[in-house]
């Protein structure tokens, strides 16, 4: 045996040796769990496992309102700490704070005091109304994208946190461009109670209803049963006062108790001791849960939601709330969702579709081409090897279109090996010896090999580059198939050749 | 065992005005198809809005399921996949929330199938998106064309690289023509197909210039480049039936085995594949041709000018 040809066994064993080692874990699932071997399991794409696909946008505006709003209220407290009559603060569309001051005399004040306090706020105007004064601030562009930024990394966080409590086996939370996260939780089913958990604001705010004795400003919002009801537009405490949120049956109806961090406790000492006798409304996204009337002032940091809602509503508001608000709402510019049947029906399909067309194949190439059929048949099977460890040394997923480009891989790649065999039958019909002919055929045949596929993975990174979710799958399986095919059925083949005689009754078996 | 026999000789070439009759109409079919069926072409991928796969566990047909949503007031298209009687696509394009649709679906399918009737499967595109992946696609599909003319024209020459590039254009087109004439419609997987069929067309054209570049190269001066072209369609000819048989198998398994939306896929594998073959003998080869002559007549005109 030649040395080159020995180099060649050698150097072909180990690629299949490494492509092996790449497919160990996928084909022993249970063994290789949280090991740290050099691969993973060939994942599934939720189109194969059944899951949920969001693609979420962050309404970033809101964001930035409501950083205004916070803003404002905070510079409201200092005011009216220093005496200037603030009846209202307000958050504009237009990103622009708007402070309305009861009279004109104490405008000067108020305006030294947001110079000092608020700098990155630029003043716009003021505007007489009566007796009433309202000065307008706006916020540059650049720090609106600062907390759009920031809104956007937070609900990042925030979406991992509520995650988490699913306990749903690799979940991807990915950001896209600037403000969109992707959401791929596969193998969840219940797409509502994702939906609701993951996608809620969950903005929890204490509010009192008016009293005639406060000058604060009223707004009207929901309760659960939808009638308007009045409440102060001044927040007195919010969702982030929140440290812990259980589900607790005790008192015979089903309610969330609250256990408060201490800046909370603190807040809500004085909220209770402030507001005696009055009614504290207890508003989640918007809408009225319950009002209680305070009693007495409650220290020790604990408090509870009621609402009359379900076991299953009270876990999952325990759920957002302990894993923290978002900081502006999300809307869903994409949704697909898969049952987990449908998932393993399409398995077992598009693996009977692969085996078909192989046997198929199988049959063709060793009736027409003989033993050497035979050769063509291991590379193939070879072939199909090498994508998969392809595929899991890239880490990527196995999907749908996926399992497809598989398949379609399995009907190209043969295409080499006609084109070789061709090429050898003709050498021979021309009268070539064997091996002349063999040489030759491997030969003429790599140049229409490497330009057709070369064009062909073109394709397949122009798709891999522009395409989303499966479609990338199904790139990247086409891609790698191109090139082990290349490999397979020109080095591969050709050291079969070059090592087995081939013999039928007249010469080559081809 | 020869499927082909090895000494045969056709005179493809001659039979060019035929096959470019033939493929005229069949890019006027495809082209009707097109125009006619307007927006209504795309899926939700492209569109926006909702489509959700349900499977009715007793008798049913697309008829029965359009009764029931119309009944319901819900304006879905109902579309049943030809491989599973059971299975069917709704599609509508509502601006109503995934949840609301779903219950609405439910409760319509619940009036008629009480319950023996599972959703396999729900989508919702929002219009942003869709109108984000149709720029994408139309993108990816004018890049992939660059890139093969760039390396063909680098690889061969200029009329080979048009010839090519009419011949996939050929076979997309018409593919999408019968495809859509199947009522069925264009998705993310339908471009991903399509891009694939650009793959196997240009494939399966360039084995066939690859010989003929080498027959040019080892022909006497005098012999017309028709002859050698015919010369190299024959000798390859062998080849690119068995290839195309080959992928047949294998998008025709997928077509029968795969199921829904693999289905669609595969359908339009296979009609690509079928078309990619035809192009490859008739539309490539003399397209190259026709190009050749035609700048060797200009350049022979030009020469004539300057003399």
């Amino acid at each position: 045996m030649g040395s080159d040809l020995k180099r060649r066994i050698v150097v072909y064993s180990g690629v299949v040796l490494i492509a092996l080692a790449f497919l160990v874990p996928t084909f022993f699932r249970s063994k290789f769990d949280g090991s740290n071997w050099i691969s993973k399991p060939l994942s599934l794409g939720l189109d194969l496992q059944g899951g949920v696909y969001l693609v979420y946008e962050v309404e970033v505006k809101e964001a930035v309102k409501s950083h205004l709003q916070s803003m404002g209220s905070a510079a409201r407290r200092d005011l009216r700490a220093k005496k200037v009559p603030v009846q209202r603060v307000r958050a504009t569309e237009a990103r622009e704070l708007e402070i309305t001051l009861l009279s004109s005399r104490s405008v000067d004040e108020a305006r030294n005091y947001m110079q000092d306090e608020y700098s990155q706020l630029t003043f716009e105007r003021q505007q007489q109304n009566g007796a009433k004064v309202s000065l307008l601030y706006s916020m540059s562009d650049q720090e609106a994208r600062v907390i759009e930024k920031s809104a956007v990394d937070r609900a990042i966080e925030t979406l991992r946190n509520r995650v988490d409590q699913f306990g749903v086996s690799e979940p991807l939370i990915q950001k896209v461009g600037t403000k969109r996260i992707i959401l791929q939780m596969p193998g969840a089913s219940d797409v509502e109670s994702v939906k609701k958990i993951v996608g809620s604001v969950a903005k929890l705010e204490f509010r009192f209803h008016p009293s005639a004795t406060t000058r604060a400003f009223a707004e009207q919002v929901r309760t659960r049963e939808g009638a308007l009801v009045a409440v102060e537009d001044e927040v007195q405490m919010t969702g982030e006062a929140v440290d812990d949120a259980r589900v607790s049956t005790g008192s015979g109806q089903v309610e969330v108790s609250l256990t408060l961090n201490k800046e909370g406790a603190r807040q809500f000492r004085r909220i209770t001791t402030d507001g005696v006798g009055r009614q504290l409304s207890i508003i989640l996204d918007g809408v009225e849960y319950s009002s209680p009337v305070i009693r007495e002032p409650i220290a020790g940091g604990r408090a509870s939601i009621s609402g009359g809602f379900s076991f299953e509503e009270a876990k999952q508001l325990a759920v957002v709330l302990r894993a923290g608000a978002l900081p502006a709402p999300l809307k869903v510019l994409e949704e697909r969702t898969v049952g987990p049947t449908l998932g393993q029906e399409s398995i077992e399909k598009g693996i009977l579709a692969i085996i078909v067309g192989f046997v198929a194949i199988l049959l063709f190439m060793i009736t027409y081409y003989k033993k050497s059929g035979i050769v063509a048949v291991a590379s193939l099977i070879l072939n199909i090897l090498l994508v998969l460890a392809g595929l899991s040394a890239f880490g990527a997923t196995l999907t749908l279109p996926g399992l497809a480009g598989l398949a379609l891989t399995v009907g190209m790649a043969v295409d080499a090996n006609v084109i070789i065999f061709e090429r050898i039958r003709e050498e021979l019909r021309r009268g070539a010896g064997r091996d002349a002919a063999v040489e030759v055929g491997f030969g003429k045949a790599l140049s229409a090999i490497i330009d057709s596929n070369i064009t062909t993975l073109l394709a397949g990174l122009v798709l891999f580059y522009f395409g989303t979710g499966p479609i990338k799958g199904f790139a990247v399986t086409l891609s790698i198939g191109i090139l082990t095919t290349i490999y397979c059925a020109t080095f591969v083949a050709k050291l079969s050749f070059d090592l087995f005689p081939l013999r039928g009754r007249d010469g080559l078996s081809i | 065992m020869e499927l082909i026999p090895s000494n045969l000789q056709v005179n493809f070439l001659g039979k060019r005005y035929i096959a470019f009759l033939l493929s005229s109409l069949l890019i006027a079919f495809s082209a009707y198809q097109w125009f006619q069926l307007g927006e209504s072409k795309y899926g939700i991928d492209y569109l926006g809005g909702h489509e959700l796969v349900v499977k009715i566990e007793q008798d049913a047909s697309s008829g029965d399921l359009r009764g029931v949503m119309q009944q319901a007031g819900i304006d879905a298209v109902v579309q049943s996949f030809e491989s599973q009687n059971s299975e069917y696509s709704l599609r509508l394009s509502s601006d109503e929330s995934s949840d609301k649709v779903k219950a609405d679906i439910s409760a319509a399918l619940d009036l008629k199938y009480e319950g023996k009737y599972q959703i396999l499967k729900a989508d919702f595109v929002g219009p942003t998106i869709g109108a984000e992946l149709k720029k994408n696609a139309m993108v990816a599909i004018i890049v992939g064309l660059i890139g093969m003319l760039l390396y063909i024209s680098f690889r061969f020459e200029l009329a080979f690289a048009i010839g090519a590039v009419a011949a996939l254009f050929h076979d997309v087109i018409i593919t999408m023509g019968i495809y859509l004439a199947n009522d069925m419609t264009i998705s993310v997987a339908t471009l991903a197909a399509a891009l694939t069929i650009v793959g196997y067309s240009v494939n399966d054209t360039i084995i066939v210039f690859d010989r003929v570049r080498e027959d040019i190269l080892k022909s006497k001066d005098n012999v017309p480049l028709a002859t050698i072209i015919n010369k190299s369609i024959s000798a390859t000819l062998s080849r690119t039936v068995i290839t195309s048989v080959l992928t047949l198998f294998s998008a025709v398994a997928l077509l029968v085995f795969g199921g829904g939306a693999i289905a669609e896929l595969a359908f339009f594998l296979s009609i690509g594949v079928l078309s990619g073959t035809y192009s490859t003998i008739f539309i490539a080869s003399p397209v190259a041709l026709a190009w050749e002559g035609l700048r060797s007549k200009t350049e022979r005109t030009r020469g004539a000018v300057a003399a």
